[in-house]
């Protein structure tokens, strides 16, 4: 379309367009022309003038207050968790996964949702188990009793035994009341951000927390698939804590799978959205350093370049290492062999 | 940003956020419709709980935010209108316009005694026929152009002409008068 062109038909828009009668798509295109063109401009400035006109004398909104409403809110669908910074993507997290069970009919339930064999009820006993580890660690009461030595997959088996002929409802209400719990004594006790927990691997209480809302969100959509559910995928800034956590731990997936040579560093650009590079060294700091003849090197030796919630799903299980959408630099054997580790990160 | 997947996440801020970016323009949809400030402040809670409750309702790939929340603000309006069987309002022949804008109706009793306010709604009174039916249809039932002009039977360029000369009019009344 010649400048002239798009001049008459904007002009011809104008109307529509003030009136807010517009697409969304014939809406950006006004917007954008109204930048360079004085003439267009003015008029829509006037045409917008007598719509607010229009609004000012008919119908003044009275002036209220958020408050009434902000309960009404609350009484039908439970805000996130208050929650210090760290521990805000589970929040997050625990509040989707209640939106989208509560929106579960009575056989959705029942669905087969992850490793073919579990339903989204025991989906969601796992998640509580997994969460119980946490809890217990910060000095809740949880039920059964954490045993010593108890993993993710020891206390998980132990529940379902109990759980799954319990109802669904019974579930989501102690799921959630433990969430709510777990926030709620983080944001008291800003202190115990430091401590350690085990769920598998040793973590600190504040990636713990990044960890478990990494494996909300995966289950989530493993449930949305299941039972035909929308979901969202994580916040910018809650699915950059995810990769880098995943970044941070990769070097000791790596390390048990294959044997690499000391000093050898892989950069990993995840794009998109909360997106950002790291480096990953091909074995733990541990192995690092004890091979000591070998520097460590300056440039890597790999680059991996994926989007960032894609690479996400990897390191969550639930994408093929080899199917993966990444473009590689440098030495491919080695590039290949940190996506072919990064599902290791993942448990059940 | 994301506004729509903040309120999937729980975040109370975002709706607080929500409201009050959105609250003028869901009241002002309701009250058109029904003519009554009490209804149009029950309606304009109930849309806001709605996208709290049901988010997904809304879906961003198919439109704005403040297309969908004043859609369905009027949806609710209509069905409260027609739920309580006042005959002011037909679709198809929308001369709601008379009734919103003169005195005594509880909206307009709010401010309409103004010069300016006498001013539009003569202006609008004296619109020929065409312009205003089709102004009316946008302004008064969020309708969209091309919908105005398959209701109205006219091409869409039509309608586009309809509703940009009808505005200018008005922008005549406002400023024209010597009085601004």
């Amino acid at each position: 379309m010649t400048g002239t062109d798009a001049h008459q038909a904007v002009a011809q828009l104008l109307g529509a367009w003030a009136l807010q009668a517009c697409s969304p798509l014939e809406d950006s295109v006004v917007r954008a022309h109204l930048h360079g063109c004085a003439a267009c401009a003015a008029e829509a400035r006037a045409l917008r003038a007598a719509v607010e006109a229009l609004d000012r004398e008919c119908l003044p909104p009275p002036a209220t207050t958020i408050a009434p409403l902000g309960v009404a809110a609350n009484a039908l669908r439970r805000p996130a968790p208050p929650a210090p910074p760290y521990a805000a993507p589970y929040a997050a997290q625990v509040a989707a996964l209640d939106l989208m069970l509560s929106g579960l009919a009575a056989d959705d339930w029942d669905r087969v949702a992850a490793y073919g064999e579990w339903s989204v009820h025991d989906l969601l006993i796992h998640l509580t188990a997994t969460d119980g580890l946490i809890a217990s660690a910060l000095g809740l009461t949880v039920e059964p009793p954490v045993e010593p030595g108890d993993d993710p997959v020891s206390r998980t088996r132990a529940m379902l035994d109990v759980l799954r002929n319990r109802s669904t409802e019974d579930t989501r209400r102690s799921w959630r009341a433990q969430a709510d719990a777990v926030c709620r004594t983080l944001l008291r006790h800003p202190s115990l951000a430091a401590g350690t927990v085990v769920l598998g691997l040793p973590l600190t209480v504040r990636d713990a927390l990044v960890a478990r809302a990494f494996e909300t969100w995966i289950h989530i959509e493993d449930i949305a698939a299941a039972a035909a559910r929308p979901s969202v995928t994580p916040l910018p800034e809650h699915v950059h804590l995810m990769a880098d956590l995943a970044a941070r731990m990769l070097p000791h997936v790596i390390a048990r799978r294959a044997v690499t040579p000391a000093g050898r560093q892989v950069r990993l650009h995840l794009t998109g959205p909360g997106g950002g590079t790291w480096t990953v060294p091909a074995a733990p700091p541990a192995t690092a350093l004890r091979a000591s003849t070998g520097p460590v090197e300056l440039v890597p030796s790999a680059e991996v370049i994926v989007e960032i919630v894609e690479f996400c799903r990897l390191v969550g299980g639930r994408r093929e290492p080899e199917r993966i959408g990444a473009e590689l630099r440098g030495d491919p054997v080695l590039a290949r062999e940190l996506l072919a580790a990064a599902p290791g990160l993942s448990g059940p | 940003m994301r506004l729509r997947d903040r309120l999937v996440f729980g975040d109370e801020a975002a709706f607080v956020d929500l409201y009050h970016r959105y609250r003028a323009l869901v009241y002002t949809v309701a009250a058109r419709v029904t003519r009554d400030g009490r209804a149009a402040e029950d309606i304009t809670q109930e849309v806001f709980l709605t996208i709290w409750q049901q988010p997904f309702a809304f879906d961003p790939a198919r439109g704005s935010l403040r297309g969908w929340l004043s859609m369905i603000a009027h949806r609710r309006a209509v069905d409260l209108v027609r739920r309580e069987e006042t005959q002011r309002r037909h679709a198809s022949h929308p001369r709601l316009w008379d009734d919103a804008v003169s005195r005594g109706d509880p909206v307009g009793d709010q401010v309409s005694d103004t010069d300016t306010a006498r001013r539009l709604e003569q202006a609008v009174r004296a619109l020929p026929e065409p312009l205003r039916h089709a102004i009316t249809l946008a302004y008064l039932h969020g309708r969209t152009y091309r919908e105005v002009a398959v209701e109205l039977g006219v091409p869409e360029g039509t309608a586009k002409s309809r509703l940009r000369e009808g505005l200018r009019r008005l922008t005549v009344a406002l400023h024209g008068s010597g009085q601004t």
